[in-house]
């Protein structure tokens, strides 16, 4: 087996960017998302509803 | 809670999140809002009804108008299909509302009160996890049944059960079990909790720590908070969130006595292996929510920062408790066997009970406590 072989195995079995989001559980989704309103509360650009 | 009891024997992540296609979210988490607000403008309605007819009514809060019109809906006419995958989203808007919540907590009184509570959970789980085991055993329940049932009542409702199934190989039928009898006890605790609350006359700090110490599934606990007061509603979340974050103890404890009856996987040995089972286990926006707290306390923010994040946190309970309400189906909940349910009662009854008397030792008797802002 040539080097390029061992190359292309590398690339065939590297999971894609889907995969590798997919395998994110839901809970650092929610919190990974929650940091992002977060940051866009602070910043002010989220649309100011009154409590 | 869910509307059909067999849905919560599937895994958290796909309990909440059913689809791929992001549009059928759309329908139900409308619902949430369309509910969540009514709720929010029936108390408006109601204190300004009360007010110009000069009626001496106690106010309703938003968070119990919101449940029951989500209750009248799901118990009525029915939660149509096209909104359910939506409606089952609210657990993943209370983990943002929790993270968010972290803005009005100075850190300091978080690992303070996080650390008074988790001598309360101990106690508490240790005299309670021993009552409701010996009751399943008493009643005849199998024993990783009433194992499920201990972990959901002492520690913390469907996550732990959740995380717990495969641990101990629990069956599905189990499983079901006990999802369905910890969450008719949760809507049980909803309403009886802050009636009991007021009657003994707790204050708004040990109404906290009583409802995040014996509620067992986190909306609830939020929401029972919540009905209190605000600031009840803020206590309870922490000392929840605190309960939550012993989940993979908990687990660990229960898989390693069933494997060593030969009933379950063999847990990897080795503190390495034993360490990445609790953290695979630990829940992850508690991360979040010390996160916000951490930013919040360094004096990063300004004050309409902190009331934009704070108002994120309250829009964010609001769906949750609409969620609450339109996932209660009292018939699904009727239906399950007796035995469960006696147990289950008993252990809510044990758990409310113990906690109720070490926080009113604490607070009254050791004078243990701090305010949050």
């Amino acid at each position: 087996m040539t080097a390029s072989d061992h190359s292309g195995e590398a690339i065939n079995d590297a999971p894609t960017r889907g995969e590798r989001l997919g395998r994110i559980s839901l809970d650092w989704w929610a919190t990974i998302v929650a940091g992002v309103v977060v940051l866009l509360a602070v910043a002010g650009l989220l649309p100011k509803i009154p409590w | 809670m869910s509307t059909v009891v067999a849905e919560h024997a599937e895994p958290a992540d796909e309990a909440s999140f059913t689809s791929r296609n992001i549009l059928e979210y759309v329908p139900g988490i409308l619902l949430l809002v369309a509910i969540g607000l009514l709720g929010k403008y029936a108390q408006v309605w109601w204190n300004s009804l009360a007010h110009h007819q000069h009626w001496r009514v106690p106010d309703i809060e938003y968070v119990l108008w919101a449940i029951v019109f989500g209750l009248l809906v799901t118990n009525t006419v029915g939660l149509p299909r096209i909104f359910r995958a939506g409606v089952q989203t609210y657990e993943f808007w209370l983990k943002i509302g929790i993270v968010a919540l972290g803005v009005r907590f100075v850190l300091g009184d978080v690992v303070k009160l996080g650390g008074i509570s988790l001598v309360q959970i101990l106690v508490d789980m240790a005299l309670a996890g021993g009552i409701i085991l010996a009751a399943a055993h008493f009643f005849g329940l199998s024993g990783k049944l009433g194992s499920l049932l201990a972990i959901g009542t002492s520690i913390c409702g469907v996550s732990a059960i959740v995380a717990a199934k495969g641990a101990i190989r629990a069956r599905n039928s189990d499983v079901g079990y006990a999802i369905a009898a910890i969450l008719a006890l949760g809507a049980v605790a909803l309403f009886a909790l802050p009636v009991l609350g007021h009657a003994i006359g707790l204050t708004d700090h040990e109404f906290g720590l009583w409802a995040g110490l014996s509620v067992d599934n986190t909306a609830e606990t939020t929401a029972t908070g919540y009905l209190y007061s605000e600031q009840a509603g803020k206590i309870a979340v922490l000392v929840k969130s605190t309960r939550n974050a012993l989940i993979g103890f908990v687990v660990l404890g229960f898989a390693l006595y069933w494997a060593a009856r030969g009933e379950a996987d063999r847990v990897a040995p080795g503190l390495r292996a034993r360490a990445l089972f609790v953290w695979d286990k630990f829940p992850k926006f508690v991360l979040g929510f010390l996160t916000v707290s951490a930013i919040a306390t360094a004096g990063w923010l300004s004050k309409g920062q902190t009331t934009n994040v704070a108002n994120v946190s309250r829009w964010a309970f609001l769906l949750t408790f609409a969620g609450v309400g339109l996932n209660t189906n009292i018939r699904e909940l009727v239906r399950t066997g007796w035995r469960p349910l006696v147990v289950a009662v008993i252990g809510l009854v044990v758990v409310a009970a113990v906690s109720l008397g070490l926080v009113l030792i604490t607070s009254r008797g050791l004078h243990w406590g701090i305010g949050a802002g």
